[in-house]
């Protein structure tokens, strides 16, 4: 999810948030009848015409049609700014030229990472993928244990895949590492 | 280079390969987090924006008379006549604001982080809730414990356990050390306190310290 559809899903929660509080609130004061403590401009039988005549006006077809259209087209929009995107699959690697072009496949890198902490002391079995945006051209490693395992095993297994990681990559791919304990046997 | 954890929110700037300068170290990223609080409400407004926008272009095509029915939003908006204030209005209102504040509160949430730090030159990430997992594998481990419950939260751990046939400041040691032990690595490392709560198999009182 990108940063704007982020902030547009806090933005929609605030109105709604707002505009449900007034609606209630509203419902409560006109129900309660509170003109004896304040100024309450709801009170008694409520008619407004404008609103009930709207369906007469000659522009209300044109209105309803373009508002509908809009709206449909703004939440879909809105719903495709909440895909999960995946990351690039591969990152250029120096000495490229214009004969050929050299790439490191993050895909087949994380899942060697993966098997080489798999293999790791401690370590009950391991995946590997790639991260998308905000990290995108990175890679995440977790690490499954048993729950008697200690976790300053994992930290050594993780510190030890991390060096190999460094080595292959010259230190190019950034990585998240994570440790998860798995049910007891 | 470093490989400390980076904090939340941090961008991705690293060089590429061919700009790099050799020997660079590898940036270790920060603990993933949680999805946005707000998405629940924003679904929901979703879900009202299509209802309103599949009744908005209803309503013109029967309108425009390239079908046949009536308008629903008409007697909708005709219910504005004459409207009169009514009993139900006082549990609606209610719902409506409570629901409102949710909507609010959800909003302005941050995204939880629920991992924590394993520490070393390159950190890794726990979840949370694995701590408790570790430190009552750790406490049932001992022998002489029955059952072992655990509450974790940053930076300290509470263990009570339910022991039998052992001395109880024995026991509570045993577990003290083997819970430490278990969570070593942890950054920062938490401070673990135990409680026993000892039965006698004969006799089942019990005995707490």
């Amino acid at each position: 999810m990108s940063r704007a559809t982020a902030a547009l899903d806090r933005f929609a929660s605030i109105v709604l948030g707002l505009l449900l509080i007034a609606a209630g609130a509203a419902l409560l004061v006109w129900r309660l009848d509170t003109s004896q403590w304040f100024r309450d401009p709801l009170v008694g039988p409520l008619n407004l015409p404008v609103v009930a005549d709207l369906p007469k006006q000659a522009w209300w077809p044109w209105a309803t049609g373009l508002v509908g259209v809009l709206l449909a087209l703004l939440v879909l929009r809105w719903i495709v700014g909440h895909r999960v995107t995946r990351g690039r699959s591969n990152r250029p690697l120096p000495g490229s030229a214009p004969n050929g072009r050299l790439v490191l496949d993050l895909g087949a890198l994380a899942g060697t990472a993966a098997d080489a902490l798999a293999a790791q002391p401690g370590v009950e079995k391991a995946k590997g993928r790639i991260l998308g945006p905000p990290h995108d051209g990175a890679v995440e490693l977790t690490a499954t244990i048993d729950p008697l395992t200690p976790l300053s095993t994992a930290g050594a297994a993780v510190q030890a895949v991390a060096e190999q990681l460094q080595l292959a990559t010259d230190g190019t791919v950034p990585a998240r590492y994570q440790v998860k304990v798995g049910r007891r046997r | 280079m470093s490989t400390a954890a980076p904090t939340r929110g941090e961008r991705h700037t690293e060089a590429l390969p061919s700009q790099a300068a050799p020997q660079q170290r590898a940036r270790t990223l920060g603990p993933a987090l949680g999805g946005l609080p707000a998405v629940v409400p924003a679904v929901l407004v979703m879900l009202l924006l299509t209802a309103l926008a599949v009744v908005l272009i209803r309503d013109t095509v029967v309108l425009a008379g390239w079908a046949s029915g009536q308008p629903w939003s008409t007697p909708v908006l005709e219910w504005f006549r004459a409207v009169q204030p009514a009993d139900w209005m006082l549990p609606v209102g209610v719902v409506l604001v409570l629901v409102g504040l949710w909507c609010l509160v959800q909003a302005l949430r941050r995204r939880p982080r629920r991992f924590l730090a394993v520490g070393g030159p390159v950190r890794a990430w726990l979840p949370a809730q694995d701590v408790d997992r570790l430190a009552r594998s750790a406490a049932q481990s001992i022998d002489g414990v029955l059952d072992a419950r655990v509450s974790a939260r940053p930076g300290r751990v509470s263990v009570k356990v339910r022991g039998a046939d052992r001395d109880k400041g024995e026991l509570r040691d045993d577990v003290t050390r083997a819970v430490t032990e278990q969570l070593e690595g942890l950054d920062p490392q938490p401070s673990v306190s135990v409680s026993v709560r000892s039965t006698r198999q004969s006799g089942g009182q019990e005995d707490v310290s």
